[in-house]
């Protein structure tokens, strides 16, 4: 009998916690939103903290001339939503790859990003031989269309 | 007798294997393979990182057999096989969470996030350790080797919501490399760097093994103890 | 810190984890082992005993 009673109680302690991850879960699932499912949404998601994924918009990378400020655009095919950020980006955030940016949308409808994260893909190939790696080899867009 | 000096023999060849493929597997590792062209030097975190992750979904399906075959046939020898190896379990676990987390933060610029995939991980690691801070609390052998049993089945299930989760879900956490249906490991992972992630896989495999062996051992003198001290002749 | 500082940081938590592992199953094996002949040799009296 005491034994039943403690694997009811375990079975109770258990569901609690699986419902207090669920809720963390919830967060999880909708990791972040799409340019697409922000587009329209600018004033009411103004001031919310939110998660931006999307590709980094070919040419779209530029740099201020302080060094630490990025202005780039995040796309996902359909909407494009234009992001700032002050810091330091990682080492693999470059033009046309995959970025997750946080942060909250300005009245200006401007994304300020507090962190960048980079996602890549799923994919490994080695290094070109003879070509050492850069990780920071990304030129900043408007120093690229220099001749 | 001779039973035990089997398996104690059996235990010794895969410590032998398990050292082989890791000195192998540290050498392509670190200094034979190329770097990635895109992420450089720390991709070879992944030559440790995928492997540890194997290694632990390997020893909770034990736990998960060792359960199973528990709650059916009460034989305290199953019992100690789950428990063994859900704590080798939990140590390739806690080094999976940690390798990915010194490779994230120069790769995706920060050390954790809760994205799914990684907060499943997070939740695999705490059932396990619930597991075997359950099992040192319950005094009673029978019930503790029930709950556990319980647990251990139910902390398995985790597995395929982790491995599903970056399909399912908008994860920080790219899709797996090897482990899918729709693509062929290479057309993923070039040879250069499959083949010493293969060797790595192989060695996290056998010293798993190895070190679930030898923590079954103890497993089973701490049962002789038992039967001693209550006077059988266990 | 450099790529490889990242490299050689996760190495080296990972291995010493499983080497410190390792040898804190060999440390227990000891102790039970030597708890269990204590045991076996104070213990065949008590059992006629009984």
């Amino acid at each position: 009998m005491r034994s039943r009673r403690f694997i009811i109680g375990g079975v109770i302690i258990l569901a609690a916690l699986f419902y207090l991850i669920y809720g963390g879960m919830r967060q999880a699932m909708v990791y972040f939103v799409t340019p697409a499912e922000l587009q329209g949404q600018e004033a009411k998601s103004q001031g919310k903290f939110l998660r931006v994924g999307g590709m980094v918009v070919k040419g779209s990378l530029q740099r201020d001339p302080d060094g630490l400020t990025y202005r780039f655009q995040l796309t996902d095919g359909s909407a494009v939503i234009p992001v700032r950020f002050h810091g330091v980006p990682p080492d693999l955030f470059a033009d046309g790859k995959g970025a997750v940016a946080e942060g909250k949308i300005g009245a200006d409808g401007v994304f300020v990003a507090t962190t960048i994260m980079a996602k890549h893909a799923e994919e490994y190939s080695p290094a070109e031989h003879g070509k050492p790696f850069s990780p920071r080899s990304f030129i900043p867009a408007a120093e690229e269309k220099r001749p | 007798m001779a039973k035990a000096e089997k398996k104690r023999g059996s235990g010794e060849i895969l410590g032998v294997l398990a050292l082989l493929f890791i000195l192998v597997g540290l050498y392509v590792a670190l200094i034979q393979a190329p770097p990635d062209a895109y992420q450089g030097e720390v991709q070879r975190i992944m030559y440790i990182h995928i492997p540890s992750i194997v290694a632990a979904y390997l020893c909770f399906f034990i736990v998960f057999l060792g359960s199973c075959l528990y709650l059916w046939k009460r034989e305290t020898r199953d019992d100690i096989l789950a428990k063994s190896a859900a704590e080798v379990g939990v140590l390739f676990t806690a080094l999976t969470i940690i390798e990915g987390s010194i490779w994230g933060k120069p790769t995706w610029g920060v050390w954790w996030t809760w994205d799914a995939r990684l907060t499943l991980t997070a939740l695999l690691l705490m059932i396990f350790v619930g597991y075997i801070m359950l099992r040192s609390l319950i005094e009673d052998e029978e019930r503790g080797a029930v709950c556990g049993a319980v647990v251990g089945i139910i902390g398995f299930l985790d597995i395929p919501l982790i491995h599903m989760s970056v399909y399912w879900w908008r994860t920080l956490h790219q899709p797996p490399s090897i482990f899918r249906p729709d693509k062929l490991p290479w057309e993923n992972i070039k040879w250069p760097l499959l083949w010493p992630l293969i060797i790595n896989i192989v060695a996290f495999v056998f010293l798993s093994l190895y070190l679930l062996s030898l923590r079954i051992r103890v497993g089973e003198t701490e049962e002789r103890i038992k039967g001693e001290m209550l006077g059988g002749t266990a | 810190m450099g790529s490889w500082g990242f490299v050689l940081l996760a190495y080296g938590i990972v291995w010493l984890a499983l080497v410190l592992y390792f040898l804190s199953l060999k440390n227990r094996m000891r102790k039970a082992g030597t708890k269990l002949s204590q045991l076996r040799s104070a213990g065949s009296p008590g059992k006629h005993e009984k």
